[in-house]
């Protein structure tokens, strides 16, 4: 019989370098490829692994996020012996708290992985953009009996010191965490991804909440409390297209790789298997009208284009109108570009009206977001 | 509306050449993302109607394949019902395989206590009516049956032939019903939407047999109006296409592409979404080479060629040198290098993989079945 694994995807953060775009909304429910939200390529990993009982926690802007989670259906959580399920933080008997951190999430979520029972616990961050399914990751913690295996990819050098970085030992084995250190010693960077035995795990929260220095952090506290204790920590090595997007720049940039014209064999394609599941929204067909031109673009349904677009990212609802020119920009959903408007290396916000006549970043190389309040400026 | 069953006829309906040889109308793709039948739910979903039964007379693999989970058109799939309702025996005896003898073979509904009336709907009638101004008309009417009737002045157009045609007297019934044979511009048109008290359509299938084992409602109605009963007619004005033929269909999805900047006028309403089944597909990849304007393009596409005044259904790859003119291509079918399409409709899973060009005309579009390999 398999083991019993259950996903924990954390998505309570704010992701505050995204400015505006996360004002009302957390960063996982941050739309991206015009069709989904971030949140969609975690969710369809967890599903595309075989994996039918998972927990997200929320907790910035949790609304928007919970109800777009509801029962999973999105991503066929809804089955049955399946379960999907917001876990924003809660009052109980000891008062309302807060999660502290990302280790002090999951154990405030204690009993609820006890109801369960599982045997591996996955921990995901719900702020990546990747395809994978987890089997072989599963399958190495099994072999290796690691008391937690934790997804690495190599990172340029030069890069490096921005990341959580492992030192390995030839066996892949775990001898060292360093966050963010000045001079790497290796360039495997955490992704934020783990697997535990829950024993393990269970302990170790429930001891690292008992100590009132810790910050409550998986890479700060309970890797190297784990590493410390001499427990057994592995590597598994990830292979392909990985994107933290963390900045508008590395956010537009993602986008942007979806485009035809900067493909190459890494990057993200929807056509085959992982597939990303994401909500369908009930939008009329995509227009393209007389004289429009659409080239170099992904363009969801519920689109209507009467003038030009290049390079673009076009999501449902929106309307670009005619005479109206975007270039390398990402329009989220609902969005209105005016008559005889100029676009350009823009991210423009959900539901948001460029008015007529507007120019946005003409000439500039830098990376610009609208949102509702500056499209009145 | 608790008290409303809405019955989705797909017995009396029309074919459309080829096009439906394998498949009811009801399933049949439009305008690249949707399928008749979805218009028809979608007008008893948006009333707040959570009672539906679909009468399959045939297809059926094709109808329930469409539908998809019970929560694609119900509001609350656990105090409402959508069910499909087949007569098995007709299945044997095509002449017996009626809309009545289906609603007899299921009529459970009909002894629901909370249930006071039955709403018949088509699928080959394409337009945006809300039931709720229906029934209102009906119950201020005080008659047992109403049907919804609309004036045309185009009665002479081929999509109307042999629809059905009827007189409307003064107060508001219905005197005769005649088959429109287009001989005159001005006609009232039957949109056999039809309405019934339901403890009437009880007693009146309960005779229907003895009268015809053979009626449709269409009969039925004609039969009660002609001898029994005073029918209601419900004036409907709003938009609607009938459609009876390829090129009905081909001319109807046309009518979609070149409205400027209305393009959804008529059937996509604000407030009126259109529901249909999805299917997880990547929004569309226009490449560098893409030419395309006034067209449709449904979600899975790929594009890197030139696309004019056409109507893409899911999955459909246009190479880079392939044209496609005034055509209408169905899902996953793939067009490659060099072909020159006009005037066509192309089904589903179809290769084009050899320089070629297949030129139809607007009046005589060409179809290409599924699965063709050219």
């Amino acid at each position: 019989m398999a083991k019993k694994v259950v996903a924990m995807i954390l998505a309570g953060g704010k992701g505050t370098r995204l400015q505006a775009l996360t004002k009302k909304i957390a960063k996982p429910a941050v739309y991206f490829g015009g069709k989904y939200r971030i949140i969609d390529f975690s969710l369809s990993n967890v599903a595309n692994t075989g994996i039918s009982l998972c927990g997200v926690l929320t907790q910035y802007e949790s609304v928007v996020l919970n109800n777009y989670i509801g029962d999973g259906e999105k991503w066929g959580f809804n089955g049955v012996q399946s379960l999907c399920v917001p876990l924003p933080p809660r009052q109980t008997e000891e008062g309302l708290s807060w999660y502290e951190g990302t280790a002090d999430a999951i154990y405030q979520n204690i009993d609820f992985l006890d109801e369960q029972d599982p045997d591996y616990v996955l921990i995901l961050s719900g702020d990546h953009i990747y395809k994978t399914t987890y089997n072989e990751m599963i399958n190495q913690h099994e072999k290796t009996g690691a008391a937690c295996t934790i997804s690495v990819i190599e990172v340029d050098w030069k890069e490096a010191s921005r990341f959580g970085i492992l030192e390995v030992d030839g066996s892949d084995k775990i001898t060292k965490f360093v966050e963010k250190p000045k001079e790497p010693k290796s360039n495997l960077a955490s992704m934020g991804v783990y697997i535990f035995s829950y024993k393990e795990l269970r302990k170790a929260l429930i001891a690292d909440h008992k100590d009132s220095t810790s910050e409550h952090d998986f890479g700060k506290n309970i890797i190297p409390t784990f590493l410390a204790q001499d427990k057994l920590l592995y590597a598994y090595r990830f292979h392909g297209y990985w994107r933290d997007v963390g900045t508008l720049e590395s956010l537009h940039l993602a986008n942007m790789e979806l485009l035809p014209s900067k493909r190459n064999n890494e990057t993200i394609d929807f056509d085959t298997f992982p597939t990303i599941f994401s909500e369908d929204t009930h939008s009329t067909p995509q227009y393209l009208a007389i004289n429009s031109h659409a080239k170099d673009c992904l363009v969801n349904q519920g689109a209507q284009i009467y003038g030009d677009v290049y390079q673009c990212i076009i999501s449902n609802e929106v309307i670009v109108k005619k005479g109206a020119v975007v270039k390398n920009s990402v329009l989220m959903p609902g969005v209105v570009i005016g008559e005889n408007s100029y676009v350009n290396n823009a991210i423009i916000s959900p539901s948001t009206a460029i008015k007529d006549d507007t120019t946005i970043n003409k000439d500039s190389d830098s990376i610009v977001l609208i949102d509702y309040e500056r499209s009145l400026q | 509306m608790n008290n409303v069953v809405a019955l989705i006829d797909l017995h009396n309906t029309t074919n459309l050449g080829e096009l439906t040889k394998n498949r009811p109308i009801a399933s049949t793709t439009f305008l690249g993302r949707y399928a008749f039948i979805d218009f028809t739910l979608s007008n008893i979903s948006n009333s707040g109607i959570d009672e539906i039964g679909i009468l399959v007379q045939d297809h059926s693999r094709s109808i329930i394949k469409h539908l998809g989970g019970k929560n694609t058109y119900l509001r609350n799939p656990k105090t409402g019902f959508q069910s499909i309702f087949l007569n098995e025996r007709g299945l044997l005896n095509p002449e017996f395989n009626t809309d009545i003898n289906n609603i007899l073979e299921n009529d459970w509904f009909l002894y629901d206590n909370a249930v006071k009336y039955i709403i018949v709907c088509p699928v080959h009638y394409l337009m945006h009516i809300d039931y709720n101004e229906v029934m209102k008309e009906h119950i201020q009417s005080n008659r047992r049956v109403s049907a919804v009737v609309t004036a045309v002045t185009n009665a002479d157009d081929p999509s109307l032939f042999r629809a059905e045609k009827c007189t409307v007297d003064p107060i508001g019934d219905i005197q005769k019903f005649e088959v429109n044979e287009g001989t005159n511009k001005n006609a009232t048109i039957c949109l056999q939407t039809y309405v019934f008290n339901v403890d009437f359509l009880r007693e009146i299938l309960a005779k229907s047999n003895s009268i015809s084992a053979m009626f449709n409602i269409n009969d039925l109605v004609q039969y009660l109006g002609t001898y029994i009963e005073k029918i209601n007619a419900i004036e409907f004005k709003g938009y609607f296409r009938r459609l009876a033929s390829l090129n009905d269909y081909y001319n109807t999805s046309m009518e979609y592409l070149n409205c400027g900047d209305d393009f959804l006028h008529n059937l996509f309403i604000e407030d009126w979404p259109i529901y249909t089944l999805t299917h997880n597909s990547r929004p569309v990849l226009y490449g560098e080479k893409a030419e395309v304007e006034s067209s449709l393009v449904a979600n899975g596409c790929t594009v890197d060629g030139t696309v004019k005044n056409s109507i893409l259904s899911r999955d459909v790859v246009i190479e880079e040198g392939a044209t496609v003119e005034d055509s209408i291509i169905f899902t996953n079918t793939h067009i490659g290098k060099g072909v020159h399409l006009k005037n066509c409709v192309v089904d589903k899973h179809c290769i084009f993989k050899i320089k070629r060009e297949v030129f139809g005309t607007k009046e005589k579009p060409i179809y290409i079945p599924q699965g063709e390999h050219i």
